[in-house]
């Protein structure tokens, strides 16, 4: 690492005198990337950069749990970064009050590509009719396996690979007989965000959580599934733990099958002797559907507006970025630009291209400017259900007064 | 009586052996974070805690100050509290005193309202603080964690308590020679106010230093983070690695606990000065 | 009958006001107008930027129904309950304990008093580190002990109650040394008494310190009750207020609110219930206190 800036540096030192006309262009770009993923992003700032010398850009790192506080308090003050990331359920809040610069004249009058990304992760940024950012990537939740264990139990194929259950009865069966041969079923942050997986089986089943200003959330299809999705840690009370330890476990080879998003391939390619296999999100009900985020780029208003140089850079720097997100995808996300999944490289890695298919039939949360809120009492609720403190049916109650009140 | 005196002392060495066991009880969680700090991070998750590390490390140390700001944290901790309690001994100091001594008019009610806003929890104030300094463009600066502390008005009624107390025959002599209001106060009452001052400067300061919320919400950059919300981040980064965590609260800890070490009987004197008058 | 005066009754009068005035400016600006100001934001929606929404009395009301905030509080009262009879017990007897000289009583006192010096950030993730279900230094010797681990903050029914932990061993340094001032005032010879008359430390305590320092514990108790009731840096860094919203508190709802949800004008009257509750209990600490003639 070290070397490669001192190289970077000595790039940009050299090329600094030959820049005599135009100065170089600092753009402020905040992310909230930490470990694996954090050094496959400062990776390839650092290859715009060097490829890039007219333009600098600046990352600024914040932690997870305070990225989206940092941001609003320096939006708020007109102080906020050039270019930042956000996920792209967080859109619709933001620019509901006014922090972000829609980009449609912007992305007009510079020929950027729109027809090359993904139609999907495109239009979830587009919020009452303006586009509001620059998708980098999908990830989905799929279902990671461990082939070791799989292979000893004879439930792989001839081709050595999973073919996934296909009922909620075949999974519940899948899941006890791995039990009874001794082994941890299934690892997943049940103490955590694990109602990802139960919102992609509500959408299986034809539910959803709202409907336009209607709160669809206590219907039968919730109280199946969900039912369902808390079957298994209240009859398997071990298998309830967080996120941590639920990586941990499959990474130690230990687990059999592993939920988690797809930013976890990478950190689980460098274990040595990790026999491991991916499938895109079983579908257990009616239509195929997994939950998936993105994250986006977008550009927040400032204090003075944006001069056209300053966004020429920054459009410069994430068009350059999605085109080069093969490298993005190293870390395990999916790039949204057709042109590199359809790629040759792209195609040749591992795992990447079997979940990227999924990427047509993702589900996000529907749009909403109170969408964190009805996220947070989502999560809050399946936790309490597959802890056992509340059954589904008063959990769905809940839900449906606090969703109620939330998209009134 | 001798049977008696006998009882007392049994009694006298069993309490004695048990406040030195609370004693240790309270500082294992310190030692506690300090060995896990010296320890490499593959050693630390172990089924079987050890107390002194089999190998020592120092790379934790390493990690968290290449990685984390911390130096800078600490630079703005000392700056936003010496700045506060500066200001809070300046102008705490001239109220108390013209409470306590100065017959103007509205005095009494004034005093009954400064003493009202006692009453006020900070988090009452902080939103509309907030987008105060946010129109005067004064988030994410020093200045912005400084002044809501200035508002405190303990120190306010801790010293007007305190010259209130001192006797009149000095402050008489002075006046009947000439002197002025001002230097009354300035030569006479402050200097003898070392006690009150030392106590409200102790205080001021601990809380500044711990202040917690108001900086999570009124600092938006890194390079602007107190210590209290730095090492908060750090926790959330790093989250699997508790190594580095500790490692950061160590070097966090190690100033106050230096202070602590020379200033303990001021520390004391002055928390139970704020806690008697308050 | 010299009743003296500085140079004129006026200037005098001017000199109060010049003394007051520096603080009086930045009481009106930090406390006052802010506390107005948020009475009127709570009347209102009130967003980042764009322009705030006049609602009435709208947001009181759907806190009103509000059952997070309504649980929050209940968390929060929870805490309260679990700190306040420790900190302020246990104050006490540390502070009899080390009311007489002993070898080694500054160290002690030290020892104890500490941890009230650390930032709250230091204390939630030591505490966080220690009460971890698997790795844990205080799962271990439970174990030791015979005892199965237990799930501290991971578990609703034991996350509250770990928090507390924590709080108490970080704060009770101050009661303590609150107390031992109290102590100390206390003369000698009504233990040289109770001692003549036979009575044991046990009695003695219960007749004559208890009795004695109770206007400090009155008032120990009132701020500590106060200062519970606004909870948030540990809570915040020790679960954010899980598991599952099980230990989110009135103050970290204000918090969300705010400045997760952009809902300015909604935290600002949640701020001012807090306001209401705060008041209401600080009126009840003047009453007894005044009643004890402090």
């Amino acid at each position: 690492m070290k070397r490669l800036f001192v190289v970077a540096l000595l790039l940009v030192l050299v090329a600094l005198p030959a820049q005599s006309v135009s100065a170089q262009i600092v753009v402020n770009f905040w992310n909230n990337f930490s470990g694996g993923d954090g050094e496959f992003m400062s990776a390839m700032v650092q290859k715009f950069n060097e490829t890039h010398p007219d333009i600098r850009v600046e990352v600024s790192g914040v932690t997870w749990d305070d990225y989206y506080n940092r941001l609003l308090t320096s939006i708020a003050g007109g102080i906020g970064p050039d270019v930042a990331i956000m996920h792209t359920t967080h859109v619709p809040a933001y620019a509901n009050q006014g922090m972000l610069l829609p980009l449609d004249a912007e992305l007009a009058s510079r020929n950027i590509p729109v027809d090359d990304y993904v139609e999907s992760a495109w239009t979830g940024l587009n919020y009452q009719g303006k586009q509001y950012g620059i998708p980098l990537d999908v990830h989905p939740w799929v279902m990671y396996y461990n082939k070791d264990i799989l292979g000893e139990l004879g439930l792989l194929n001839s081709a050595g690979e999973f073919e996934p259950p296909t009922s909620p009865e075949e999974f519940r069966a899948l899941i006890d007989t791995i039990h009874a041969a001794g082994h941890y079923p299934l690892s997943v942050e049940y103490v955590g965000n694990s109602w990802r997986g139960w919102y992609a089986f509500l959408k299986q089943a034809g539910g959803d959580v709202f409907v336009g200003n209607e709160v669809t959330i206590n219907s039968p299809e919730a109280l199946e599934t969900l039912t369902f999705w808390a079957s298994i840690p209240l009859a398997y009370p071990e298998l309830v733990i967080g996120y941590d330890e639920s990586v941990a476990i499959f990474a130690q080879g230990d687990a059999a099958l592993h939920f988690n998003g797809v930013w976890i391939t990478g950190y689980f390619e460098q274990i040595d002797g990790l026999n491991f296999g991916v499938v895109p999100w079983p579908t257990l009900f009616d239509s195929p559907a997994g939950w998936a985020n993105s994250h986006a780029f977008v550009v927040p208003v400032q204090r003075g507006g944006i001069d056209k140089a300053k966004m020429d850079a920054v459009l410069t720097f994430v068009n350059w970025m999605t085109e080069n997100s093969y490298m993005w995808a190293l870390a395990g996300h999916i790039p949204t630009r057709q042109s590199v999944l359809e790629s040759p490289e792209f195609k040749a890695l591992p795992y990447r291209p079997d979940y990227a298919a999924q990427a047509e039939t993702v589900v996000y949360l529907p749009q909403h400017p109170n969408i964190l809120e009805i996220e947070t009492a989502l999560n809050e609720e399946v936790q309490a259900v597959t802890a056992g403190v509340k059954t589904p049916e008063e959990a769905l109650k809940t839900l449906e007064q606090i969703i109620g009140g939330l998209v009134r | 009586m001798s049977a008696v005196r006998r009882k007392m002392s049994w009694g006298r060495v069993f309490g004695t052996l048990l406040m030195y066991l609370i004693g240790i009880l309270w500082v294992l969680p310190v030692l506690w974070m300090v060995s896990t700090s010296l320890k490499p991070e593959s050693m630390i998750t172990q089924a079987v805690p050890r107390w002194i590390p089999e190998v020592f490390t120092l790379s934790n140390y390493q990690g968290v100050l290449e990685r984390a700001s911390l130096f800078k944290w600490l630079l703005n901790s000392v700056i936003v509290a010496v700045g506060a309690t500066v200001g809070v001994l300046i102008i705490d100091s001239m109220a108390g005193y013209a409470f306590a001594r100065v017959n103007f008019p509205g005095r009494d009610v004034l005093f009954m309202m400064v003493m009202a806003t006692l009453m006020v929890p900070a988090q009452v104030t902080m939103i509309p603080l907030f987008f105060m300094l946010n129109e005067a463009s004064l988030l994410n600066t020093h200045l912005a964690l400084i002044l809501p502390r200035l508002g405190v008005a303990i120190g306010v009624f801790m010293l007007r308590q305190f010259f209130l107390s001192l006797p009149q025959e000095l402050e008489e002599a002075a006046a009947i020679d000439g002197a002025s209001r001002y230097r009354v106060f300035a030569q006479l009452a402050l200097p003898l106010a070392k006690p009150a001052l030392s106590a409200l400067a102790i205080v001021t300061f601990v809380w500044a230093w711990n202040d917690f919320m108001w900086p999570l919400i009124a600092i938006s950059t890194q390079d602007m983070y107190t210590l209290p919300v730095g090492l908060s981040t750090l926790a959330g980064y790093y989250g699997r690695e508790y190594g580095i965590q500790m490692a950061g609260a160590v070097i966090a800890s190690l100033p106050v606990f230096l202070v602590f070490l020379v200033f303990q009987r001021q520390f004391i004197q002055g928390i139970a000065l704020t806690g008697l008058k308050g | 009958m010299k009743s003296f005066r500085f140079s004129k009754r006026t200037s005098d009068a001017i000199a109060g006001y010049v003394l007051l005035l520096p603080f009086l400016i930045v009481l009106v600006t930090v406390v006052l107008y802010p506390l107005i100001q948020g009475l009127y934001m709570s009347f209102h929606n009130w967003g980042i930027f764009g322009d705030p929404v006049y609602v009435g009395l709208d947001n009181y009301r759907q806190l009103w129904t509000d059952s997070n905030f309504r649980s929050s509080l209940w968390h929060t009262l929870y805490f309260v309950l679990l700190t306040t009879p420790p900190l302020v017990i246990l104050g006490l007897l540390l502070a009899a304990g080390l009311n007489y000289p002993f070898r080694g009583r500054t160290a002690v006192r030290g020892m104890i008093f500490f941890p009230y010096l650390l930032t709250v950030s230091i204390v939630g993730i030591v505490w966080r580190w220690m009460l971890q279900r698997n790795y844990g230094l205080v799962n271990y010797y439970l174990g030791k002990l015979g005892a199965a681990p237990v799930g501290w903050l991971a578990e609703a029914r034991t996350a509250m109650p770990s928090i507390a932990l924590a709080t108490i061993w970080w704060t009770v340094g101050f009661n303590l040394v609150v107390f031992l001032a109290a102590l100390q005032d206390i003369p000698e010879e009504l233990y040289e008494a109770a001692r003549i008359d036979g009575a044991g430390p046990v009695k003695s305590f219960l007749r004559i310190t208890v009795p004695l320092v109770r206007p400090t514990t009155m008032f120990v108790i009132i701020m500590q009750v106060i200062a519970s009731f606004q909870v948030f840096g540990q809570v915040f860094v020790m679960t954010g207020g899980g598991p599952y919203g099980s230990t989110r508190t009135v103050v970290q709802y204000l918090y969300e609110q705010g400045f997760r949800y952009f809902r300015m004008g909604y935290a600002s009257a949640i701020a001012y219930v807090l306001f209401f509750i705060m008041f209401v209990l600080t009126l009840i600490q003047w009453r007894i206190m005044g009643r004890r003639g402090q």
